[in-house]
């Protein structure tokens, strides 16, 4: 692994956010300007996933989204297993393992980053699975909720909560998946010369957006490190134990199943290693509000995501390079 | 001299998710109206920084009539009974024009 593959801009303002929080900086973001850029990134990412998806074969499109939805459906469960086995109470559980099912699209986005800074050629199925994949751990999550409430309790305090077709819209319906989508879809069906238009906006400027994100993220990150006494060291440690289990299973997909080049693995690498922390976070404050959101907030945003971004990302490139014998 | 008139003022400190369904509850008893403010802060549910969705606070503001407290803090609590986090607090106010607020 080289270290100096790290030295590029999005890791470095992400470190930089994070720095300026370590040392009391008086720096501050407004509010709603994370949530802009949230937008536009999501937007932006699934215009590119539309464009590329009109050029692609549709068999392999089909292939990876069967393996998007099988790591979107199987890791919250592995997930749920590993907390439970912790002593965590189920809805906790739940609430947790539904964002590690899910998928972080600022680490997806570094990981791209981070390939183009090596001129390192990937595939563009994992921007599909990427959007495949924000929707089915919130579905996971909610059922596994519900079992924990038992299927008994169905009528009394709960009701709102155990409705299933009202929480399986919201799951749908996600701001996050809309976005996501909905670029999907113009990307797709909108002519060359016409997107033309919007290419400096979504296409030029896109990397520098992300590193302004990258800089409120660290800052955002290093303040929930004073968190983590009050979730305790195992979930801490569940965290980083996490990220490594989902990136061996996307490494595994990437490379057995989908047949990807070393880029293309890496990237299904960080779709099965990252969490959530846009997307999920908003539905289980609605879908399970028994869990404490400190706990699924400070590990998906404190924990998983500078790791993936610091040390994971360039661990799954190594090893998708080792598995493809590079 | 101004004539005021008492009223009471629920505060409602909650995550933002949940604004459709304090709004909700201030339709179905007929209030006349309300105001949310973007809140940042910190409490049981941890650090609302206010930058995620899933992490931004609102501050939602009623006032009703005296008569009409009990039935409104009823449906809000009911949502703290699912579990969802977040800290009501009621207060005594005056003000000028009753019936702006009696719907």
């Amino acid at each position: 692994m080289d270290v100096s593959n790290l030295l590029i801009p999005a890791v470095l303002f992400f470190a930089l956010g994070f720095l300026a929080q370590g040392i009391k900086s008086d720096l501050k973001f407004p509010p709603e300007l994370a949530k802009a850029l949230s937008i536009y990134l999501l937007l932006g990412i699934g215009l590119k996933g539309g464009i590329e998806l009109s050029h692609a074969q549709l068999g392999e499109a089909m292939q990876a989204v069967t393996a998007a939805l099988v790591l979107g459906f199987g890791l919250p469960l592995i997930a749920y297993a590993i907390l439970l086995g912790g002593r965590l109470d189920k809805l906790n559980a739940s609430a947790i393992a539904a964002h590690y099912g899910s998928v972080s699209a600022g680490t997806f986005l570094t990981a791209i980053a981070y390939l183009s800074a090596q001129n390192i050629e990937y595939e563009s199925y994992p921007v599909i699975m990427l959007a495949i994949m924000e929707s089915p751990a919130i579905i996971v999550g909610l059922l596994l909720a519900r079992f924990s409430r038992g299927w008994q309790d169905t009528g009394q305090e709960n009701a709102r909560e155990n409705r299933m077709g009202e929480l399986l819209r919201d799951a749908f319906t996600n701001g996050s998946v809309i976005l996501l989508f909905g670029g999907m879809l113009i990307g797709f069906i909108v002519k060359p010369d016409a997107l033309a238009t919007i290419t400096p906006f979504f296409g030029t400027l896109f990397m520098g957006a992300l590193s302004l994100f990258l800089l409120e993220m660290g800052m955002e990150a290093g303040k929930r490190i004073g968190e983590f006494r009050r979730v305790g060291w195992f979930l801490v440690a569940f965290g980083v134990l996490m990220p490594l289990i989902g990136g061996a299973a996307g490494l595994l997909v990437g490379h057995y199943w989908l047949g990807f080049g070393v880029g293309g693995v890496m990237l299904v690498a960080v779709l099965g290693a990252s969490a959530s922390y846009i997307a999920v976070p908003p539905a289980m404050r609605l879908a399970i509000p028994e869990a404490n959101p400190s706990y699924y907030l400070t590990l998906s945003l404190g924990v998983t995501f500078p790791f993936n971004v610091i040390l994971g990302i360039p661990l799954y490139h190594y090893l998708a390079a080792r598995l493809a014998g590079v | 001299m101004l004539q005021f008139h008492s009223m009471k003022l629920i505060n409602v400190i909650a995550n933002a998710t949940l604004e459709e369904r304090l709004i909700g509850i201030a339709e179905a008893h007929a209030t006349s109206g309300h105001t949310v403010l973007e809140a940042r802060g910190a409490g049981s549910a941890g650090l609302q920084t206010g930058s995620l969705e899933g992490g931004s606070n609102i501050l939602f503001m009623l006032i009703v009539a005296e008569s009409k407290l009990d039935e409104v803090m009823a449906d809000i609590q009911k949502l703290m009974r699912r579990g969802h986090h977040l800290a009501t607090f009621v207060s005594d106010t005056q003000v000028l024009r009753p019936e702006k607020f009696i719907s």
